[in-house]
């Protein structure tokens, strides 16, 4: 019988950065909603209130604001590893969604998994494992 | 004892045989015990979908033991499905039919129930072998490894008494011959 499996990884961060210099990992963010839409207009604030700033504070990032009729807003970020990830960004506040692109920008882009450690020991019980004749008081 | 590292999965998971003694024993007291030990509820491994069961022997089912008046008050039913077709038999006319039968369905009864129990049920109660008597086939004997304590006290009947033990008993008074008839 065999346990359940999950996708899982061992720890790494990309090529060692930040030892010496740190490159940000983040290449791109697009922003997709609607011009009319209800359902979009948190986004259209976040675009017209906050975006700006947050370009300013991530040079190094290439920000596109793709207003598209009858489109669910959504949010699609590229890493250097060639890595994309697409987000929903209904019902979010315009500080929840800066919130959101904020994470997105700290993340090195390796996929997010349950991390597993590289663990061996040749001796994984010191009492020894259970069997039949330990502690069996019912010897005949 | 020790074993080596590739016996030890061999030692932890191999199925023990115990020997069970239904001499004087209530059968749901019995049957308690026998269904723990059939599920391998008595193992530190255990875990519900795990096979870690063990079998259990039990030898002198005749001679099991009910309380109170029960051998004559209960009764076990069946139905044949169709109309009249109810079958209904007081415990001591199926234990003369066989003497194995009360065992066996207490224990069937004590074993999972519910969509998980099924046929792992069935595949248990197959590890489970009942005699009437002490006399066990030689292939089942040599697997015995184990005892299973009796859940209840075995008290010394008055018949395994020898007649030298009966005449050395201090008596504090000795009856007249005529003492019953009075």
């Amino acid at each position: 019988f065999t346990g359940k499996t999950s996708a899982h990884a061992f720890l790494k961060s990309v090529l060692q950065n930040g030892v010496g210099k740190h490159v940000k990992q983040l290449k791109r963010i697009t922003l997709n909603f609607s011009e009319a839409s209800p359902s979009s207009r948190h986004v259209r604030k976040f675009v017209e209130n906050d975006l700006v700033e947050f370009a300013r504070k991530h040079p190094s990032v290439v920000v596109y604001a793709m207003p598209e009729m009858e489109q669910r807003p959504s949010v699609c970020v590229e890493y250097l590893n060639g890595r994309e990830e697409v987000a929903s960004l209904e019902k979010l506040e315009p500080d929840e969604i800066l919130q959101k692109l904020d994470t997105y920008s700290n993340r090195s882009g390796v996929e997010i998994l349950k991390i597993v450690k590289d663990i061996h020991t040749d001796h994984p019980s010191i009492q020894g494992q259970w069997h039949l004749f330990t502690n069996n008081t019912h010897n005949i | 004892m020790s074993f080596g590292r590739a016996n030890q999965q061999w030692s932890t998971f191999s199925k023990a045989w115990y020997l069970l003694n239904a001499d004087r024993q209530p059968p749901g007291k019995l049957a308690d015990v026998a269904a723990k030990y059939l599920m391998g509820m008595h193992k530190p491994i255990y875990h519900p979908t795990s096979r870690v069961g063990d079998h259990v022997v039990i030898i002198n089912a005749k001679e099991i033991a009910y309380s109170g008046n029960k051998w004559e008050e209960k009764t076990f039913h069946s139905h044949t499905g169709r109309k009249k077709g109810r079958l209904m038999m007081r415990a001591f006319e199926v234990h003369e039919l066989d003497p194995t039968w009360i065992v066996k369905r207490y224990v069937y009864r004590r074993l999972p129930k519910g969509s998980y129990g099924g046929m792992y049920k069935r595949n248990l109660f197959q590890k489970l072998h009942v005699f009437a008597d002490e006399n066990i086939p030689e292939e089942i004997k040599e697997n015995i490894s184990f005892v299973i304590p009796q859940p209840r006290r075995v008290f010394k009947g008055i018949n395994d008494y020898t007649q030298e033990e009966i005449d050395n008993f201090p008596k504090l008074w000795i009856p007249s011959p005529d003492f019953l008839k009075r």
